[in-house]
């Protein structure tokens, strides 16, 4: 039998031979273990395809209802992406300690992003409030601070070794007015102590003037970072956030999509003790059903008084 | 000197179970005479024919390569003479047996049943319970490898693999071959892992 090219393999897979042309295959495939891990291979390669969208779209319409068909073609392709989504799991936590490396020269690396993407432009908008818990000592009124930046170039977020992106649902999201108003943040679980909600977009802010700020006025206050997200297209996030020279300082993983006014947002508290005045940075990782992840970076300054 | 398999098999007839097992044991026998590689190469011959079921569209493939297999030993039961390797004339047999039964499939439309397949459970949380059972079951360096070959996103893959194989010594044709065998063997474990839940339940 002549040696089989891919899309013949392909077709065969998908059902879209002739009867001779099939024949012939299987024929041969049950007598050759090569030609029968070939297909297998083949095989594989589609799944794949199938779950990293570039199955082309012929395709897609005939292996999709194969699935519907073939239980154990399903279980295969489930097994592959929860195989795939382990690993990036895994690679979420090695990716967030490369990260927390890299900031170290993170001035170097700014110069050289800013010159090769000089041009890029990313408008970020924060909005900043002070909450004082119900059973504080001594009750002052909720102080809200909105800080916008206005659009400016500022360098491309840097990728992470796993192709990570910068999503435009993680960059694009211009909180509304409904944001701005007085937050009545979940903040009765830590009542004993003040909770500072500090509201984000997830947009990447790096020039010094842009970063908005936080003030924190007690020390046992506990900074919830709520950061507001364009849409939900992310299975859940990981944030890890760290000083301006790189230190680590706290990181949250599996963190799901909550809602605020309606408003799509993510979480992380931190207590305040663990932040000094200065420079920090959120490193936030959306990352998809299928395991791949996009990155946004958020900077913002803290004052302590 | 192995024995042409017959042209033909009736699928249809029955000479009763002692004719099938006295078949099994002689194709069992035939494969070879330590029964671990015996068993080995029968699960493999069967799994063949799963896949082949399954290629061609059939949603109860397992079942079909079993109803094969039971043809194939209830021919050698029968007395088919083999002279040589059963191997390759029960892979021959086998063959036939399998076009056969696509002739029957396709005049009783059962192949691609008009009836929904039974629904098969996602991987859910019990199933990712088992999943991390299987992989624990494995060599470490057999769970570095498929968590290596699956690791990345499409546009990675290429090179990881490439990285991969290199690490490993061996070719990106042999890695990738490592891979499928070791996700069969997560799959079969899977399956048990799955069977023996709902057992439980």
């Amino acid at each position: 039998m002549q040696e089989l090219d891919v899309s013949t393999i392909r077709r065969f897979i998908l059902g879209d031979l002739d009867e001779a042309a099939r024949r012939a295959i299987e024929a041969e495939a049950l007598e050759s273990d090569e030609l029968f891990e070939t297909i297998e291979a083949v095989e594989d390669e589609i799944i794949e395809e199938f779950l990293s969208g570039t199955l082309p779209a012929s395709e897609r319409k005939i292996f999709d209802e194969s699935l519907e068909q073939l239980p154990d073609r399903r279980h295969r392709v489930e097994l592959v992406k929860a195989l795939a989504a382990r690993k990036a799991g895994e690679a979420d936590e090695s990716a967030v300690v490369q990260m927390k490396e890299r900031l170290r020269y993170a001035n170097h690396a700014r110069l050289a992003i800013a010159a090769g993407f000089g041009a890029a432009a990313i408008t970020a908008v924060a909005f900043f409030q002070v909450k004082k818990s119900a059973t504080d000592a001594v009750p002052q009124p909720p102080r809200t601070s909105v800080v916008s930046a206005p659009a400016a170039p500022t360098p491309a977020a840097p990728q992470i070794d796993m192709s990570a992106t910068t999503s435009s649902a993680l960059t694009t999201r211009q909180p509304g007015a409904e944001l701005a108003s007085p937050l009545k943040s979940p903040a009765d679980s830590v009542a004993a102590s003040q909770l500072v909600t500090f509201l984000l977009s997830a947009s990447s802010t790096r020039s010094a003037s842009e970063s908005p700020s936080l003030g924190i006025d007690r020390p046992d206050s506990t900074i919830e970072f709520q950061i507001a997200i364009d849409d939900n297209e992310f299975s859940h996030y990981n944030i890890a956030l760290r000083a301006a020279d790189g230190a680590p300082v706290a990181s949250q993983m599996n963190i799901p999509v909550t809602a605020y006014r309606g408003a799509p947002v993510i979480r992380m508290r931190v207590p305040g003790k663990s932040l000094g005045s200065g420079r920090y940075e959120l490193v936030i990782a959306g990352v998809h059903e299928r395991g791949t992840v996009e990155v946004a970076y958020l900077e913002f300054d803290v004052t302590k008084r | 000197m192995t024995a042409p398999p017959p042209d033909s098999v009736d699928p249809g007839s029955s000479t009763g179970s002692n004719t099938i097992e006295r078949g099994l044991e002689i194709l069992i026998a035939g494969f070879d005479p330590d029964i671990a590689v015996a068993s080995k190469k029968y699960q493999q011959l069967r799994r063949k024919l799963v896949r082949l079921f399954e290629w061609r569209g059939a949603w109860t493939a397992e079942d079909l390569a079993d109803e094969t297999l039971t043809r194939v030993a209830r021919k050698l039961g029968e007395g088919a003479r083999i002279d040589g390797d059963v191997e390759p004339f029960a892979r021959g047999v086998a063959r036939l047996v399998f076009l056969e039964f696509l002739r029957e499939q396709e005049r009783d439309n059962r192949l691609k049943s008009s009836s929904p397949p039974p629904s098969a459970p996602a991987v859910n949380e019990i199933d990712l319970d088992c999943l991390d059972r299987c992989l624990e079951k494995i060599a470490a360096s057999d769970r570095e490898t498929i968590l290596g070959y699956y690791a990345d996103d499409a546009a990675g893959r290429i090179e990881a693999r490439r990285t991969l194989a290199t690490r490993l010594g061996v070719s990106p044709t042999a890695l990738r071959i490592r891979a499928l065998r070791i996700r069969d063997r997560l799959e079969t474990c899977l399956q048990e892992c799955r069977a023996s839940g709902m057992e439980q339940r």
